[in-house]
């Protein structure tokens, strides 16, 4: 059996199709289950917000894909615009967009969810195997130093010089032209996402995938799902065209993500007891830009490929983080760099010069951190969503304490120039003024946060009081309902998240499967 | 150790607008008509039309991206870029509640009664002199509200987002997508025959373009 890829210029009519499984989210949850579920010979139905975008339309500018393939067009942010969030809206959701980073869980993040969480039957072994045939199908290989870019090369040096630990990150690519523009989209489809993998494999074996298809809400009858109802996008304008598509599946498998999986539950009267869309963790993180004598062109080359956890445990109490490069387009880079006017576009006309240093905090895993939440702003189904992150003196010592370290890791590898993201830039031009970093404004919108890993907002956990969906990915209070993308971890990781989303939905996808035919 | 304590001022866009209209409600009691509704800048309206934004705003939004794009040598100026109307652009493809927002916040930087409370200042932001624009922009980077901080960001993204689109500005930074790898006519596979291969690569894996 074939199944088809429908667009919303497809969906002229209302209709209502049935369906073993309904999926709704395309990334690398709803990729990684829509494949299991159609090789085990189900009837999938898949619903993606956004649209369809192939290697046809990654041009490789930042003007076409923003608007086309980011959550509110690359614009996401908390309600009070502290924090920026970056987030995939496309077929195969954030894989198709990111850097294609893979690291498997830290196994204490897996010990924690276990002893702390409640959460069961989710440990290194079990998910090994998962993970070595995730590895293998979506070619997940070590992109060795000699083959990174300069970026990278300079964030090796600088950790070599202080005695840092550090590594180089993995990659899902297949010859990669190491072109920089992960970000935008692939243009040759080296980059092993959903979109061009599990998808397509999952639609030669039946599934059906409806892109421009939002998913509003979803009907119960009792304690079971009977439908997802959803709007008809427009695929050149996002409105709504006001068609519908219901879903009528056996069971209902929601991977919209972090924030928009707890929305849709919100949408639908499902609040898990006050616990949907609670603990949200957005890794938020800290950019310190260097400026060298010599070109990095940060734009081009594998974007992601080094790091370093050598900070990722600072003791009980205190924020850790991990610490990578990230590619430096001019969009992306205007918006974070500092200043305004003639100084502002001084500091972009140095672009080629420019290697920034990210520094990923680890949220969730300090006793009161708490993260975010994910919320509704009304009542009814269009109602818009709101994300609060309130970023506290703990966060800000992180923060603080994180720029420190960029900036002498910059040094360390040759910068002339280290400045701070603050709104009015912290200007270091050697190691000696690190210490100015110190008495520097640390304040919601005085210092840029960033966020690219949303997690949390429906959390797995071994008590329904506790918790939103329990160790099998079910939602609690519901019969047919899962939960199967980043949302159900009840922490952040300290890592890039795509594979452990990726694992955790291989691993979930037999209780999804058994699900279908009875409770399992 | 210290758990992590809510943050002590949290107000969001959605307050910073309740200002906006608090600010209408002063101006309704305190009889200061004639300075809340001070004429703004006018300029002459794209060719095109507007999709989102009123005359005012779009105005108003220009004259910010005017003192965020100085002339350079190489740079497209902001009128060059047509920075407001490709920010009016944006804000039609997004969501029709935040273009509302944005365009509450065009109104009140521009209002001169909001000038006044907030900066002691009587003219419209888009009618003061460049340097006075400057101030008041600032002014909202680094006002003690953070309300006042919202707006800044908001209105700072916009503008750059909407400038460094444009080809000429994305090039004047050095950055030029690498060429011949974008295939416009690549077939987009929907389930209906045999896969496409993937697409070519031209260049050895690794290699930095």
């Amino acid at each position: 059996m074939s199944g088809r890829i429908f667009t919303g210029d497809e969906l002229t009519e209302d209709r209502v199709v049935t369906c073993d499984v309904c999926v709704v989210g395309s990334g690398a949850g709803g990729g990684v289950l829509g494949h299991e579920l159609a090789r085990r010979g189900l009837d999938v139905v898949m619903l993606e917000e956004g649209g369809y975008r192939t290697r046809r339309d990654f041009d490789m500018k930042e003007a076409t894909a923003y608007p086309a393939m980011y959550q509110e067009l690359a614009n996401r942010a908390t309600d009070d615009l502290a924090i920026s969030i970056l987030q995939g809206r496309t077929v195969g959701g954030g894989t198709t967009v990111n850097w294609c980073a893979s690291f498997r869980t830290p196994p204490e993040i897996l010990q924690r969810w276990r002893d702390v969480h409640g959460v069961k039957g989710l440990d290194e072994a079990t998910l090994a195997p998962h993970w070595d045939w995730l590895e293998e199908r979506l070619h997940i290989r070590d992109w060795p130093i000699e083959q990174a870019n300069r970026n990278n090369q300079l964030l090796w040096e600088g950790l070599g010089k202080l005695g840092y630990s550090r590594g180089t990150v993995k990659r899902n690519v297949k010859s990669c032209a190491a072109l920089g523009v992960c970000g935008l989209g692939c243009p040759t489809d080296a980059k092993q996402s959903m979109l061009v993998t599990l998808i397509p494999d999952a639609v030669e074996q039946g599934m059906r995938l409806f892109a421009n298809v939002s998913a509003r809400r979803l009907e119960l009858d009792g304690s079971r799902v009977v439908a997802v109802h959803a709007d008809v996008l427009d695929p050149r304008t996002d409105r709504p065209t006001g068609k519908r598509l219901t879903v009528k599946p056996k069971v209902t498998a929601v991977c919209g993500g972090a924030i928009n999986s707890p929305a849709l539950l919100l949408r639908s009267g499902l609040d898990g007891r006050g616990l949907v869309g609670k603990r949200l963790f957005l890794h938020p993180v800290v950019i310190s830009t260097g400026r060298f004598r010599e070109r990095v062109e940060a734009f081009f080359g594998a974007p992601l490929t080094v790091y370093s956890r050598q900070f990722i445990d600072r003791g009980p109490g205190k924020l850790g983080w991990l610490i990578e490069v990230p590619p430096i387009h001019p969009v992306l880079a205007s918006v974070t760099m500092p200043g305004f006017g003639a100084a502002h576009q001084e500091l972009m006309a140095q672009l080629p010069y420019a290697n920034a240093v990210i520094s990923i905090t680890l949220d969730g895993v300090q006793p009161g951190d708490v993260g975010g939440t994910v919320s509704l702003r009304g009542e009814s189904e269009y109602s818009r969503l709101k994300v609060e992150y309130p970023l506290t003196d703990f966060h800000w010592e992180g923060f603080r304490e994180a720029l420190k370290v960029a900036a002498r890791l910059q040094f360390a590898a040759g910068a002339e120039q280290v400045l701070s993201p603050h709104s009015s830039p912290v200007v270091m031009r050697s190691e000696k003024d690190v210490a100015l970093l110190d008495p520097a404004p640390y304040a919601p919108l005085m210092c840029r946060v960033a966020s690219a890993h949303q997690m949390g907002g429906c959390a797995m956990g071994g008590s329904r009081e506790t918790s939103v969906v329990d160790s099998t990915l079910r939602y609690w209070d519901a019969d047919n309902l899962f939960v199967v993308d980043g949302s159900v971890f009840p922490t952040a990781l300290g890592v890039n998240p795509m594979q452990t989303i990726l694992g955790v939905a291989h691993w979930g996808s037999q209780h999804v499967a058994a699900a279908v035919g009875g409770r399992s | 150790m210290s758990p992590p304590r809510p943050a002590p001022e949290a107000l969001t866009r959605r307050r910073l607008l309740k200002r906006g209209l608090f600010g209408g409600a002063l101006l309704a009691l305190g009889g200061s008509a004639a300075l809340a509704t001070r004429g703004g800048l006018s300029l002459p309206l794209p060719p095109e039309g507007l999709q989102v934004l009123g005359p005012r705003e779009y105005a108003t939004l220009q004259a910010l991206a005017r003192r965020a794009f100085p002339p350079r040598p190489g740079w497209p100026d902001a009128d060059t870029a047509r920075v407001a109307l490709t920010a009016d652009g944006l804000l039609a493809r997004g969501d029709p509640a935040v273009a509302k927002e944005v365009k509450d916040l065009l109104g009140l930087f521009d209002n001169a009664l909001a000038g006044f409370l907030f900066a002691g200042r009587v003219t419209p932001f888009s009618r003061l002199a460049p340097e006075a624009q400057d101030a008041a922009f600032e002014a909202w980077r680094t006002s003690r509200l953070v309300l006042l901080r919202t707006g800044h960001q908001a209105l700072r993204t916009l503008v750059y987002s909407a400038y460094y689109v444009h080809p000429a500005a994305a090039a004047a930074t050095g950055y030029v997508p690498p060429e011949g790898f974008h295939d416009a006519n690549a077939v987009a596979w929907k389930g209906e025959g045999p896969r496409p291969a993937p697409g070519p690569v031209t260049r050895k894996e690794g290699s930095t373009p």
